[in-house]
């Protein structure tokens, strides 16, 4: 047996069962994931009334700060991993 | 062999750091939170977080953490269903900003070229700093920020 596991200590415990039994796993292929995340990213660049195009450059070229902006940003890194 | 600065972690060392990270900020934390966790596969969790800092110049600074962690599991032992996990950050998005002012600083990992066709930033690791006035972007390569770097360098400079 792992001895590190051995030392892991209850909050760790705690913590590891919180976040695997609170969010189950959404699941889906890397085609579905590509969907849902292209999905929402068009979702949130229709809250904003821009395209989703729109909404990434905005994203990476402006100083201003919207949640939707990082929201954004990492939904197209994982758009361009997972269509790889 | 020498331990690179982002290598793998166990899982549960991996989120407990960044729950102790957040603790050793609380006392400069003028709105409280904690990481919001959500799993989009298997393989793969977000970390959130988003918080008010007083620095100790006074000022008041929003903070933002996004983070993609890649998740494995190792072959489970005998008797056992799943094995132990790993993981480490995959992508990240770190901004520092004021209500009214906007950005002061974002750290960003690789990404496609979105739009900025003069620039070859987005294959590296980079920061965008904009406590100039003018735009600052810096290939930060595999020393990029923990969160815990970060936050230190928002406490201190901003």
């Amino acid at each position: 047996m792992d001895t590190k596991l051995n030392r892991m200590n209850e909050e760790q415990v705690s913590l590891l069962d919180q976040v695997t039994a609170d969010q189950p796993f959404a699941g889906g292929d890397s085609a579905e994931s590509v969907a849902q995340f292209k999905a929402e990213l068009a979702s949130l660049a229709l809250s904003l009334g821009v395209t989703a195009d729109q909404l990434l450059r905005t994203a990476e070229t402006s100083s201003d700060y919207r949640e939707e902006y990082s929201k954004a940003l990492m939904l197209s890194r994982r758009i361009a991993r997972f269509s790889k | 062999m020498k331990q690179l600065k982002h290598d793998w972690n166990w899982l549960e060392d991996y989120l407990s750091v960044h729950e102790a990270v957040i603790g050793r900020f609380q006392q400069y934390m003028i709105t409280s939170n904690s990481y919001s966790h959500k799993w989009f596969n298997s393989e793969y969790l977000e970390l959130s977080i988003s918080f008010t800092l007083r620095t100790h110049q006074g000022a008041l600074v929003n903070v933002s953490i996004m983070k993609d962690v890649e998740v494995k599991s190792l072959v489970p032992s005998k008797g056992k269903k799943t094995g132990r996990r790993r993981a480490r950050t995959e992508a990240y998005t770190y901004v520092a900003y004021r209500s009214g002012q906007g950005c002061l600083l974002r750290y960003c990992s690789p990404h496609d070229r979105l739009f900025d066709k003069s620039s070859d930033h987005h294959e590296f690791h980079h920061k965008h700093d904009f406590t100039s006035g003018q735009e600052i972007i810096t290939r930060t390569g595999d020393n990029w920020p923990h969160v815990d770097d970060f936050l230190s360098e928002v406490m201190s400079r901003l």
